[in-house]
């Protein structure tokens, strides 16, 4: 069984009008989709490290971050129809472009991924097992935003991270072109 | 560093200035149809966003400060717009304009209003303070600052939109609140690449069609009508010397001379029927 998925790292800017300020690293957020059975999932920094005084309303914001996007998520997916994992990122990056805002992203086409037989069927089996693979994209993303310096050390975030995910969606299976592998 | 009021005067004053931009840092690329970027140079010593690298329509950035220009003179809050030279690695686009960043922190309207593209209200009973009370929470202070300005700034933007046939605020990403602090924040209006509508736009209705555009139903529902009003009154009786001046001045590597004037057709018919337009759709609204 193969996954394709996009891992997004999303950046805060401290101060969006002065060129010295710096663009921070607070979190990650993946998109994925095997066998037709799609799922995102958002981990974000709890105590940003953002050293720069901000004003309340700004650490306010912050505070909500996760609430709003997962929020956002789940609206698109209330739409009633299937929703393209391409299109999931789209509009998440076009909700993300001022003082939050994607700095990265990075396509997976084609991850492995073993179904553990946990489902109740076939597609919850999919639904976990790519969950599970996006748990560990955003983890990685996030361990490694904890590197400290010249010394890399690796470690987590010093507040952790808080990770949220949306409920599974189906869309319809990829349709196989002659050039191009079938999802399995 | 420069304020804004000098470098808005400056920039009003000059259709075409020539700056050493710098990419870096802050200087991504940011997702859009422009493909534009952050930059900055010493002079300024602020953030301004160069686009487009890749325009919509050839005439994007003559768009940008022509909107600019004319909402400077009607206190709309849209920033400041120069046309100006790419920045390195922009190779074959020289039609670019800066715009400039105005606030510490922006978040997106359509992040605020928690909502997605072209999405209507997602509350069935008081979409406004739903909406809000959906990305805020129970935070009054972050609520009432961003009510505290919108009912007037939105108001002026959208006459203004109005007049310049500006289709794309449907867009969450072309509305931000930006704030200096808890007491010191507004919304502010962005890209009018696509507006003035002189040629079919992917998307939206050709100039003929459209009496009015489209606008946050959140905001329209919240407008300060005596602004509102106020505000049509100060487009119907806008300099006609001023409008030709800020169309007719930009270079034509720009703006061709028949494109400039199918511009002024277009501002100078719209503004004619802007109070019949916004009239409509007030009663729709209430």
């Amino acid at each position: 069984m193969k996954a394709r998925y996009h891992l997004a790292t999303v950046s805060f800017s401290t101060d969006l009008v002065c060129p010295e300020s710096p663009s921070v690293p607070i979190g990650a957020f993946a998109v994925g989709e095997t066998d037709g059975v799609a799922v995102a999932v958002l981990a974000v920094q709890k105590a940003p490290p953002v050293t720069t005084p901000l004003p309340n309303i700004v650490l306010a914001m912050l505070e909500r971050f996760p609430d709003l996007l997962i929020a956002q998520l789940n609206e698109l997916l209330q739409t009633g129809r299937a929703v393209p994992v391409d299109e999931v990122l789209e509009q998440f990056e076009d909700s993300l472009r001022n003082s939050f805002h994607v700095s990265e992203v990075r396509t997976q086409d084609a991850v492995e991924l073993q179904a553990a037989g946990l489902g109740a069927d076939q597609r919850d089996d999919a639904a976990l097992a790519l969950c599970s693979e996006l748990f560990a994209a955003v983890g990685r993303e996030m361990v490694g935003m904890g590197r400290h310096g010249q010394h890399e050390t690796v470690a987590s975030p010093p507040g952790g991270f808080e990770v949220r995910r949306t409920p599974s969606w189906v869309n319809a299976p990829p349709e196989q072109s002659a050039d191009q592998p079938a999802f399995a | 560093m420069l304020s804004v009021k000098e470098i808005g005067a400056r920039w009003r004053a000059n259709p075409f200035v020539e700056y050493p931009w710098k990419v870096d840092g802050q200087g991504h690329c940011r997702k859009g149809h422009s493909a534009g970027c952050i930059a900055h140079c010493d002079e300024l010593g602020r953030n301004v966003y160069l686009k487009p690298k890749a325009p919509l329509t050839p005439r994007a950035a003559a768009h940008e400060k022509i909107a600019s220009d004319l909402a400077h003179d009607l206190d709309v809050n849209v920033p400041p717009v120069v046309l100006t030279n790419p920045p390195p690695g922009w190779d074959g686009q020289f039609a670019v304009c800066a715009s400039l960043v105005l606030y510490p922190f922006q978040l997106h309207w359509g992040a605020a209003k928690h909502g997605v593209r072209n999405a209507e209200s997602i509350s069935d009973a008081d979409a406004l303070q739903e909406t809000v009370r959906g990305a805020l929470h129970s935070d009054s202070a972050l609520r009432d600052a961003v009510l505290r300005t919108a009912p007037v700034d939105a108001a002026r933007a959208f006459a203004f939109d109005v007049w310049v046939n500006q289709p794309d605020h449907d867009h969450p990403s072309n509305i931000a609140w930006g704030a200096h602090s808890e007491s010191n924040s507004s919304l502010v209006f962005f890209d009018y690449e696509m507006a003035f509508n002189t040629a079919p736009l992917i998307g939206h209705p050709p100039a003929g069609q459209a009496t009015t555009v489209p606008f946050p139903v959140e905001l329209l529902q919240l407008l300060d009508n005596d602004v509102l009003l106020d505000t049509v009154s100060a487009i119907e009786t806008y300099s006609a010397a001023s409008l030709r001046n800020i169309v007719g001045r930009i270079d034509q590597r720009w703006l061709g001379s028949s494109d400039g004037e199918g511009i002024l057709e277009v501002l100078e018919s719209r503004r004619r029927s802007l109070r019949s337009a916004i009239s409509s759709v007030m009663e729709v609204a209430s």
